[in-house]
This record gives C-alpha cells, structure tokens and sequence, in this order.
C-alpha cells in the first residue's frame, strides 16, 4: 500500500508539474497581489473582482497574441506579507508581470521587490505619492495619484464651491483637517500644496489620529477659525465621528473628502440625510459612459453588466474600476505591443503609449511619465472626480467633462 | 479662551470621560479582585457593542432597552471564558496569564472579523439627533451650551453605575466577600470563603459591566473588529491613574482624562492629545505607583506573589 501511495504521489507531482509546464505554453502567467483577507479585505476583494472581469473579458474574446491570460492570485494583508508574496511570485512562480496592491502601504512594499528582479508592476489602486516618487523603473501606475486628486478638491473648492459663496477663489477660507497616518499626511500635505499654488486662503490645518474617540475639540477650534469650504482627508471611522460631532456642536460647512472617508458606503448608512450633500474626491463614482469613444463604451458597458452579473444586479464598486482599469490597460495596450511578457519590452511598450483621456480606459488615457520625471511611471491622464451624495446615491459631479450629474 | 467655549470644553470633556469611565469599571474590578490583566477586556467590549448593534439591526430593539440582555449575555460569556481560559491559568505565573488574555484576544478580533467582516457598523437614532441646548444665560455672561444626549445618558449610567457598585462592595455580604478576597487571598480562604466562587463572579460581573458600556456606546461609536483596541489603551490609563481595582478611582479618572482630552485637543492641537495624557501616565507612575485612589500595594502583585 505504502509503495502504491508513493508511485502516485511521484505521478501526481510530475502531472502537477507537467501541466504547469503545458499551461505556460498555452497562456500568459500574471501575478495578482491583493490584500483577500485582513481588515482591507473588502476594497483588496472587489479590486480582484474587477481584474478577473478584465481577464475573463480578454479570454473570451481570444486572449492576448492568441493565447490565455491566467492569473496567480496572491493574498497579503499586511507590508511583510506583500514583500514575502512578490517574492514567491517571482522566484518560485517565475512570474514577470504583477497586478496589485489596492493600498499604498502594501504597493511601497511590493514594489520594491519587484524594482530589484525587474520586475513589471502595475499599480492599480494604491494613490501615495511615494509609491512613483522614488525613480522606479518597472512600477506603473494606472490610476491617479493623491497628489492629482488633492488637485482637484482644491479646484473644486475654488471653480464651483467659491462662486456659491460669491467670492473669488483668493478670498475663500479654507480648512485643512487630515488623520496622521500616511494616507493622511500626504494628502493633507498635497492638499495645503495646491491651496497655496492657487494663493487661496488656508485659515486652519489640524491633524488627529484617526483612532480617537472625540473629536469634539478639533470641531470647535475649527468652529472658531470660521473657514467657508472643509477639506478632510480622513478614513471611514473618524470621519463618520467627526461629522456626527460637527453636526451636534453645530459646526456646519460644506465638507470635500475623500473616497476612503466621506465617499464610502458606510459613511451613508451611519449618517444618512446628514450625509447628503457632501463631496468625496477620489475614484469618480461612475464611468461617464456616454461621452466614451464607441470602443471604450462597449468595454466599459461589457464591464458593468458582466459585474452586475455577478454581483446580484449592483453598480461597480470603484475599487472594482481601477482594478479593471489596471488589467485592461496590460492586456489590450501594453502587452500586445511588446509582444508577450518580456519586463524590458513591457516596459518600452508602456512607455511609448500616448492615448488621450476618453480612448484609453474608463475616462482615462494612457501616458506615462517617463524615466527621470519625479513622478517616473505615473499615468498623467488618468484622473480622479469629486463626487456627492445626492438623495442616497454618490454621483459624479466633476471634472465637468466627465460629471454624471449637477452639483448641488 | 471667552466662558461659553470654556465650558463648552468642559462639558464635552466630561461626556467623553464617563465614556472611558464606563468602559473601564470592569476592568478596574476584575484586576482588583483578581489580580488579572484582562487584555482582552476591549475585545468583550467589542462583542458587546456588536450583540446591540444586531439586536437593533435585526430585531428593531433600542439599544437603551437591550442593555439587559446584552448585560445578561456577557454575564454568561463571562462564566464561559472563566471556565475555559482563566481558570486554569489562576495559579499559573503571571506571564503566562498575559499571554492567554493576549491569545484570547487576538482569537476574538479574528473570530469577529471572519463573522461579522470588516465593515463599519452604526445605529442611528432619530431621537438622539435633537442636541440639548443649555442657556443662554446672558447674566452670567454665557451663549448657548450644547449637550449630546447619547453622551449624557453614558455619563449618567456610569456615575450611578460606580456609586451602585460602591455601596454594593462596602454594605452587602458578597460585596464584603469580594473585598476580603481581594485584600488577602489566603486569609480569605482560611475565613472560609469560597474564592473560586468570587473570582467567577467577578470576572462575570466585570464583563457584565463592558456590556452595559457596549450597549451605551453603540449610538455613539462606530463598531467594527478592532473598535476593542481603540479603547483598550485609554481603559489601561483610566485604570492605572485611578488606581488599580478602585472603582471610585476609575470612574474620577475617567472624567479626569476626558477633559485632559478634549482641552489638550483645543489648545495644543489634535495630534498631541494622547501625548499629554500619556506623559500624565508616565508621571503617576513615577510618583504614586498606586494610582490617585488605589490602596498602596495593590499594583505590587509579584511582590505578594513572592511572598506567598
């Protein structure tokens, strides 16, 4: 019996090795880094949601250079956890080309794995400015960063909140208040940048953790510097406690967050009307379909029913967009044009794309900074939008040129 | 600073400190008696927040009525965990007790996680919307004061909770029981009082305690799998600074730090407010080891240990 059981294993892990071998013939290997498990299991979850919705989608209608995309799927909840899994995927998994890493934290951890064996990395998700701030050669990131999406709630103060308060931009009061991890810092650092650069008027910047309990002290210092617009770069927790205390102490402005605070769905169901009306920058709420190019439109329209599909009839999720975003990208523009897998070839190839916003992904283009940029990689056409609650629902409000609905 | 916003920041400072003192009653209690570190102590208070959350969720229950049930449910997960992990490790070195309330800890947030996922949750009531609205008293030279009625309700639950818990300990049999047992364990064996017994109550009726928070808490706070460790640290500062298994202690504490908050928030700025009570912390530890009401000796638990 013994003898029996060790002939089969031997079998089993030839076969298993065998068809490892034939499926490398056959298809495209991608490795995948996500956090599936751990508290940002939700976002890392429906992130893969969208990629495997790209690759399904590039499987059925022929795969790239006529062979299959299979993905590699690895979890990592935590920074040691992505560095150890890129490591893997790339030594034991021979893998070329990663997918990831939904956070910022996780994507600077991975990134540099992938930076020292070369590597191609595309970043989907993670908004850090750090992350195509250290001169990477093989990092790419598809999505806006959070310098770009700082930018616009800045704008959206100035363009569209200014006007409503009858003031020019240089007269409005601003206030900056950000939680002290990196997310936050480096927004609210972005944030102050570009309030400046338009030489508007900041009277008050505060920094918390988000991990208070009150913050009833932080609303009423703010109730005192009497700002017209709040800017707030907070996560989900802290945010729903600022907001139910600025409404108690009866500190009430308009407020533009962020899509990690303001704009997410729990934020809604724990403030309900009190949530309407206010502003969330980040990844816009919906894919203006509309105003797409005809190929654009079809993929971007395949893309919302085969999720809706799967989803029991549910919109995308926004992490779901930039996941796809970042796969699409890879399959339909980079990888055909260098000709399979081949990191140096990958790399050029992204390189040379120059597609502009609206015929490339979503609403996005495609170019990436070249080498030597400070922000070396990054795809300098893709953008975020400021979005609202409006009646329960986020809609899209600007950029104008992408908005799904008017402001209110 | 004008008056209005002083007491502004007074009020505010005490509501949120008879959150923290709520919250930290049972710990205080069950280090007492028991000489215990339950670290797992914000982890119960998570389960608690969470068992009000559902029942409102699911069955429409206001979270001021489920108070008992909630109460009565850690009650029994209280009988539970001290059966299964505190037990056995009662006579056990004290590292090895840290590492099992650590281990059940970890196990809960995870369990909570796999269960309940790593979502944001709230209850919101209508009727806690309405704020209460003090003043203005133009004579004395004061606007209008606003008071969250969540907060107070917390506030006032903890403070008769603590003068309850006060006048159980010092005039009832059990209660005299209970302090005997926490002044000297031997001798109290040899008066002939069942200490399993006592410690099983306490640890029971301290997690009874973070349920009774937890329930008062849920309008308030958001609750999510690692809400426990939000709290744990401030619990441990109330605690200590209190003066380790004295209730009244917690409860002066928590007010104490409460306001140190939220005018270390105001004048210092938002960033530093755990700076300052921490170095506060720091300080007591220093000065008076026993905390500002605890009986001195209490904290020396090697040292009884040793001896015995």
């Amino acid at each position: 019996m013994k003898a029996t059981g060790a002939v089969l294993t031997v079998l089993m892990v030839v076969g298993i090795a065998l068809g490892q071998i034939a499926a490398a013939d056959e298809a495209w290997r991608i490795g995948t880094i996500l956090p599936l498990t751990g508290p940002q299991a939700k976002n890392g979850t429906k992130n893969f949601d969208g990629i495997k919705i790209a690759t399904d989608m590039i499987n059925e209608a022929g795969g790239v250079l006529g062979k299959k995309v299979v993905l590699i799927s690895a979890d990592a909840s935590e920074p040691q956890a992505a560095a150890s899994e890129a490591n893997r995927l790339i030594t034991n998994e021979k893998i070329t080309a990663i997918i990831g890493t939904q956070s910022s934290s996780l994507s600077m951890a991975a990134t540099v794995v992938a930076e020292q064996n070369k590597v191609f990395y595309i970043e989907n998700e993670g908004v850090s400015g750090q992350i195509t701030g250290r001169g990477f050669k093989y990092t790419f990131r598809t999505t806006f960063s959070g310098d770009m999406m700082a930018a616009q709630m800045v704008d959206y103060a100035a363009q569209v909140l200014a006007p409503k308060f009858k003031k020019t931009a240089k007269e409005l009061k601003l206030a900056i208040i950000h939680e002290d991890g990196g997310f936050g810092t480096s927004t609210g650092t972005a944030l102050q940048k570009h309030a400046k650069t338009l030489e508007m008027n900041v009277v008050a910047v505060e920094t918390y953790s988000a991990k208070t309990a009150d913050l009833s002290g932080l609303v009423l210092k703010l109730k005192q510097a009497k700002p017209d617009v709040l800017l707030a770069a907070q996560y989900i927790n802290d945010a729903i406690l600022f907001h139910r205390q600025a409404a108690e102490l009866r500190f009430i402005v308009p407020v533009i967050g962020t899509t990690a605070g303001q704009g997410n769905p729990d934020f809604y169901n724990a403030l309900t009307k009190d949530a309407e009306g206010i502003l969330a920058g980040g990844i816009p709420a919906e894919i203006s379909i509309e105003r797409l190019g005809a190929e654009q439109k079809a993929d971007a329209g395949d893309f919302v029913k085969r999720y809706q599909a799967s989803h029991n009839g549910e919109y995308p999720n926004p992490t779901s967009f930039v996941g796809f975003a970042g796969a699409w990208i890879l399959y339909k523009y980079i990888m055909p044009k260098a000709g399979g897998l081949d990191p140096e070839k990958l790399r050029e190839a992204a390189l040379s794309l120059n597609i502009p916003p609206g015929k490339g992904v979503l609403n996005w283009g495609i170019k990436f900074s070249p080498p030597g940029a400070p922000d070396a990689g990054q795809n300098v056409t893709a953008s975020a939008g400021i979005s609202q609650w409006q009646s329960g629902k986020l809609k899209l409000v600007f950029p104008k040129e992408i908005a799904t609905a008017e402001a209110k | 600073m004008d008056l209005t916003l002083f007491v502004q920041l007074l009020i505010s400072g005490l509501l949120l400190g008879g959150v923290y003192a709520l919250s930290s009653i049972g710990l205080t209690l069950i280090f007492g008696v028991m000489k215990i570190v339950n670290f797992a102590h914000g982890e119960f208070l998570m389960i608690a927040m969470y068992l009000s959350f559902w029942l409102h969720h699911l069955l429409q229950v206001d979270p001021y009525l489920s108070i008992v049930v909630v109460a009565i449910a850690l009650f029994g997960l209280g009988l539970f965990t001290f059966r299964i992990a505190v037990r056995p490790t009662l006579g056990a070195p004290h590292l090895n007790q840290i590492f099992v309330m650590v281990g059940l800890s970890i196990v809960i947030e995870n369990a909570a996680l796999l269960w309940w996922s790593a979502d944001f949750r709230t209850v919101s009531l209508d009727y806690l919307r309405a704020q209460i609205v003090l003043g203005p008293w133009p004579g004395l030279g004061l606007e209008e004061i606003i008071v969250n009625p969540g907060r107070l309700i917390a506030f006032l639950v903890g403070l008769s909770i603590s003068v309850a818990f006060y006048f159980f300990l010092k005039l009832s049999y059990s209660g005299k029981v209970i302090r005997a047992t926490s002044q000297d364990r031997s001798a109290a064996l040899l008066m002939g009082i069942d200490i399993d017994k006592v410690y099983k109550l306490t640890f029971a009726g301290g997690l009874m305690l973070v349920g009774v928070a937890g329930a008062l808490m849920i309008p308030m706070f958001t609750v999510h799998p690692f809400v426990g460790f939000e709290f744990v640290l401030v619990m441990f500062v109330v605690v200590v600074f209190g003066g380790m298994g004295s209730v009244v202690g917690a409860v002066m504490a928590g007010l104490f730090i409460g306001v140190i908050e939220v005018f270390s928030d105001f004048l210092i700025g938002p960033d530093s407010k755990q700076a300052v009570y921490f170095l506060l912390f720091i300080a007591v530890l220093v000065l008076k080891p026993s905390g500002l009401f605890g009986i001195k000796g209490e904290e020396e638990v090697e040292r009884i240990e040793a001896i015995e």
